[in-house]
């Protein structure tokens, strides 16, 4: 089972089928939440707010494209 | 994601052949005869067909691909026996509703709804035009299996398939793990993936026995048979 080119399969074929399920951008979050991200993608986030912002992430996947933004622009 | 997934390689051979069956060639009539006519029928053997069910499909199939000119839908961006071995997938399932031989529609995405999850989906509007049962089914049966992945593991793979984040910036975020501990979260939530869907599958559609690679081939190279081609 590879999991790189497994998932980059499902998540074309999702993304094809629901385009907001696999993480596409949907502008900035709101701010209360923007500010968890930050401090998420600072690498400043305990394991119980990791905990926390991973579930509202997998409910909200079209939050991950600013959360990927931040993490690239803060850790680079 | 990167360019390379959303780019498939372009089966050039393939296509030339789909176009000349799409012209009547005879020879290329006689090679879909000895190879893919065969591959289509091991295929339905392979999801439980009997060969009286196979003979049935593999008609239906090929009024699909030639009467209803599905063919011309593939665009050279799988192989064109997955692109057939697919389209006989889809029919196969087509045929097992057609002939009410499923169990009833489970509610494991809302046990508050009466609606048929099935007619749910053909409600959204979000769906692709071309949209058939079996796309249908993957996808309900893929968005019920995120459902179920760990949160934590789901995020690392999101994180890091899809928004290129490096492993070891990962590990900083997740309080300085090892790189093997974020190696290990994204196999398990690729693993809860595959089995949450194929539980799915089997709850939903018994008669359809479909594999991992079954399901990879349908949302990979299969998936022009099942969409149309993407834009």
């Amino acid at each position: 089972m590879s999991t790189e080119p497994e998932f980059n399969i499902l998540a074309s074929f999702l993304r094809r089928m629901m385009p907001d399920v696999e993480g596409h951008d949907a502008g900035d979050p709101p701010d209360a939440i923007r500010s968890r991200l930050d401090v998420f993608a600072a690498g400043k986030a305990d394991a119980k707010e990791r905990t926390s912002l991973s579930q509202l992430l997998k409910e909200h996947p079209e939050y991950i494209g600013y959360l990927g933004r931040a993490i690239r622009g803060t850790v680079a | 994601m990167p360019d390379s997934a959303d780019t498939p390689a372009f089966h050039s051979a393939d296509f030339e052949f789909a176009q000349d069956l799409l012209d009547g060639d005879k020879l290329a009539w006689q090679r879909f005869e000895d190879e893919l006519k065969p591959a289509i029928a091991r295929k339905l053997a392979g999801l439980g067909a009997t060969d009286a069910d196979a003979d049935e499909v593999l008609g239906i199939v090929m009024e699909k691909l030639w009467a209803q000119k599905k063919l011309a839908a593939y665009t050279g961006s799988g192989p064109l026996s997955g692109f057939v071995r697919t389209m006989a997938a889809n029919a196969w399932l087509e045929y097992l509703r057609k002939h009410r031989r499923m169990v009833p529609a489970t509610n494991l995405t809302d046990d508050e709804s009466e609606d048929d999850p099935m007619d749910r989906l053909a409600r959204d509007e979000a769906v692709a035009p071309q949209e058939t049962p079996l796309a249908e089914l993957l996808r309900d049966a893929l968005i019920y299996s995120l459902t179920q992945v760990d949160a934590e593991a789901l995020l690392i793979m999101r994180l890091s398939l899809l928004q290129d984040v490096k492993q070891r910036d990962l590990c900083l975020l997740w309080g300085g793990c090892h790189e093997g501990t974020i190696s290990r979260k994204k196999q398990e939530a690729l693993e809860q993936i595959r089995d949450e869907t194929l539980a799915y599958l089997k709850e939903r559609e018994p008669t359809l026995k479909i594999s991992w690679q079954d399901l990879m081939e349908a949302c990979g190279e299969g998936a022009d048979a099942i969409l149309g081609p993407s834009i």
